[in-house]
């Protein structure tokens, strides 16, 4: 055997080419004694061993830019396959095949074992009221949760590309613990964005960078490192959305939500659905706890696939959403024009267990303890026997808690927590003739309704709290607050042993119903001066006057109407309050001078914040740039004038 | 490179886009190597790898199963590759002005080595070798993803490792003479 026939044949033996034994023999005996051979062995063994070195991480993770090309594909040629009654309620990218339609049988049978009666067959289509179902169904029964996150965030100023990991650990009723760790490598000495709350009742704490009010001018970001805690105010409201555990806020209603798909993630059967980012921000809450996070545009896609038999969430996926609108808003940040195909946050679980977390995960740091009261003892703590709906949703009786007399005069004098899962109803209830304001700060501009006892108040969920509804009763005051939907707490709350009334005469004054509380009426109740702009957009007049009641502060909102009838959604509102700081706020903000004063805009609500003469001016005017309304601010008179 | 499963597959194939994303975990990284060194070019290699998803995705129904999963999506990421850079006809400039991405060889001498070397041999052999050496394709396979003649790939193959393995040599050469 010459030496180019015997290097040929190591090449092939080396690619796994199978050689006679023959051949094979031949070849080792020629090698043996070959030194340039042998030479020739070692250096395409060396160069393999070179070649096969592949660390992983710098390589491009092109996963989402390439799905977002796939999902563009929505009519290709399997879509054009799919069934005519399935487009209405599949979407453009949800294609439902012979494989895919088995998927829904399982996932459906899978959700029935969970889920129970909730479920009629309807068909193979996934739908947004079936998933709203399941979710609502999934919140009542999940009780322990653990798992672990990643998110990565693209675009923030200055940063391409930022890492975290997140662990989610809750337990029922009402004990949840969420840690985010910043695995980004910063350019410079900034704070990176740790942070950790814990819900443990009504107790809470918080831990975590200041939020940084804008992202155009890094310097204006308070550079703090002081923990955040705090613990509840003895208020009704929820502490932090619990949707990473079940997406009961997010996927509470079928409004805005398409479903695109079904298929596995995390090996786990899985429905894609689709909805604009302010409809899912519940999921992305941890963004609300401290730190600096990038913009997102309110209508910016969301892409969210959940489990189809827990309903949890497994994956969401932020995409810029295209259109004018948003490259002007984005240009208030200093952001460039984002490409809607790239994804600028990712929220992935890495893990999800279905257990218990160690109470240790709970305790509040500081000592804080929540003052639970035994239901034995409910009534002697506050001279009462507090009132219990007769129908609960299948929640059940969590905790009891007296506030101390000085918690506050909008604070319950007892408040009962029921829960199942991260299912939740508090019921606020307070026994006081003649009080001055209502229970809980609710917004006395609430929705009237009719229940079969009486009438309530009812006003939808926010980022900070669940749906409330405030009922009035004689001497008796009652908030009840919950994740449940708005069925469920008029249900509820039909059945509790009262006959709701309206709001007191004195309350009534304050709340303005349209046109009867004038400006001097309004007047009469604040301690600042309340005046107007000067400058409005042409035909526009004073509409309402309302009094607002927000924790004991009294506060004004004037509405500004055009003469035209449909002009209704082009109202302007100012706001007047006494404050010395602007708000504490998560929101992702444009700091501003108002003639020379601090000031913030709000380029998701069109509303400028300032601080003017001990008063808080908030104007709003949905639909109009910031300088339009800068330009009605600057014509507002000072408070000294 | 190992294989996906065959369930992952014939679910994406049914449409399942999870499934689907599955896969795309899976390969874009071996995808995207394999285009940046068909390219040198790391924005073309994305692009390629982007586009021969896509048509994965497209082209997913004619995928009967009977040759591995990898050697038919390299097939189509390499005619991607090969689009793209008709449409870009100036990859030769891109090809002595790019380096491999960074990390792609943990010891940078290495590195610098294979670079010059992979640099030396022609597209017709850095192709086989790429498969078959980098990504652990057979001669078939290797020989179905570039429509030629196993034989014509086995010839290509020994003579692209011949090359590199001198021109390996040569560096310890010169590294030796200084």
């Amino acid at each position: 055997m010459n030496c180019s026939r015997a290097r040929a044949s190591l090449s092939e033996r080396m690619d796994g080419e199978r050689l006679s034994a023959r051949h094979a023999a031949a070849l080792d005996e020629h090698v043996a004694s070959c030194v340039a051979c042998l030479a020739f062995r070692a250096n395409a063994e060396r160069l393999r061993q070179s070649v096969r070195i592949r660390p992983a991480e710098q390589i491009p993770d092109l996963a989402d830019r390439i799905m977002a090309s796939v999902e563009a594909e929505g009519g290709g040629p399997r879509a054009r396959r799919r069934p005519a009654s399935h487009r209405g309620s599949v979407g453009r990218t949800g294609r439902r095949t012979p494989v895919a339609a088995a998927l829904v049988v399982g996932l459906v049978a899978g959700s029935v074992a969970v889920g129970g009666p909730w479920w009629r067959p309807s068909g193979n289509a996934v739908t947004a009221d079936f998933v709203v179902k399941g979710v609502r169904a999934a919140a009542r029964h999940l009780d322990a949760y653990q798992a672990s996150f990643r998110i990565v965030e693209r675009g923030l100023p200055g940063i391409a590309r930022r890492t975290f990991s997140m662990r989610v650990a809750f337990a029922s009723p009402g004990r949840y613990r969420l840690d985010v760790t910043d695995e980004t490598s910063y350019p410079d000495a900034r704070t990176p964005t740790d942070l950790t709350f814990i819900a443990n009742g009504t107790a809470m704490y918080r831990r975590g960078t200041l939020p940084c009010p804008t992202v155009i001018d890094a310097s204006a970001c308070l550079p703090s490192r002081e923990p955040v805690s705090t613990s509840s105010p003895y208020a009704t409201q929820a502490s932090l959305a619990t949707d990473l555990v079940v997406p009961v806020d997010v996927l509470a209603n079928p409004g805005r939500i398409t479903v695109t798909g079904t298929g596995t993630v995390l090996g786990r059967d899985a429905v894609r659905v689709e909805l604009p980012f302010e409809r899912a921000a519940p999921l992305f809450a941890f963004r609300d706890v401290g730190g600096t996070w990038r913009p997102v545009f309110g209508e910016d896609r969301v892409v969210l696939w959940v489990d189809a038999q827990r309903w949890f969430p497994l994956r969401a996926t932020v995409y810029p959403s295209p259109g004018s609108d948003r490259t002007e808003w984005a240009r208030l940040f200093g952001l460039p024009p984002e490409d809607p195909s790239r994804p600028i946050v990712q929220l992935a679980a890495t893990s999800i267990r279905l257990v218990t977390p160690p109470e240790a995960d709970f305790v509040i740091p500081g000592g804080v303890v929540q003052p639970e009261v035994p239901a034995a003892d409910l009534r002697r703590e506050v001279g009462f026997e507090p009132l219990t709906p007769g129908y609960l949703a299948d929640l059940a009786p969590a905790s009891a808690v007296v506030p101390p007399d000085d918690a506050g005069p909008s604070a319950p004098d007892a408040l009962i927590t029921y829960a199942s899962g991260v299912s939740y109803l508090r019921v606020g209830e307070r026994r006081e003739a003649g009080a001055v304001t209502p229970l809980g700060g609710a917004d006395l501009a609430a929705e009237r309704v009719q229940l079969a006892n009486g009438v309530a108040y009812y006003e939808p969920a926010t980022d900070t709290r669940g749906r409330r509804l405030t009922i009035h009763a004689g001497d008796r005051d009652l908030v009840l607050e919950t994740n449940l939907s708005r069925d469920e707490l008029l249900q509820i709350a039909a059945t509790l042993p009262v006959t709701g009334e309206r709001l007191p005469r004195a309350w009534l004054s304050a709340k303005a119903s349209a046109g009867t509380l004038t400006l001097a009426q309004a007047r009469r109740h604040t301690s600042f001066p309340l005046r107007l702009p000067t400058l409005l957009p042409e035909g526009y007049a004073v509409e309402t006057v309302h009094l607002t009641n927000t924790d004991g502060v009294t506060g004004v909102t004037v509405t500004f109407a055009p003469a035209d009838p449909n002009g209704a959604d082009r109202r302007i509102d100012l706001h007047v309050e006494p404050a010395t700081i602007l708000p504490a706020t998560t929101s992702e903000l444009v700091k501003v001078s108002v003639d020379g004063v601090p000031g913030r805009w709000d380029p998701h609500r069109d509303e400028l914040d300032w601080i003017e003469g001990g008063r808080l001016l908030s104007l709003r005017a949905p639909g109009r740039p910031l300088s339009t309304v800068m330009a009605m601010a600057l014509t507002i008179p000072p408070a000294g004038s | 490179m190992q294989e996906p499963d065959p369930r992952t597959v014939a679910r994406a194939q049914g449409g399942d886009l999870g499934a689907f994303e599955d896969l795309v975990r899976a390969y874009q990284a071996d995808v995207f190597r394999f285009a940046w060194h068909l390219t040198r070019d790391r924005t073309m290699a994305e692009d390629v790898t982007q586009d021969a998803f896509l048509r994965v995705y497209r082209f997913f129904g004619t995928y009967r199963g009977d040759s591995r999963f990898s050697s038919w999506l390299f097939r189509i990421a390499r005619n991607c590759a090969m689009d793209a850079m008709r449409r870009q006809r100036s990859h030769v400039a891109r090809h002595e002005r790019e380096r491999p991405p960074v990390g792609y060889w943990t010891d940078p001498i290495a590195r610098a080595e294979l670079d010059a070397a992979l640099s030396s041999v022609s597209d017709d052999h850095r192709e086989p070798f790429l498969l078959i050496e980098v990504f652990g394709l057979s001669y078939q396979e290797a020989a179905d993803v570039l429509g030629v003649r196993v034989g014509t790939v086995k010839s290509r193959m020994h003579r692209a490792r011949a090359a590199l393995c001198r021109a390996l040599a040569d560096e310890d050469e010169e590294e030796e003479a200084r």
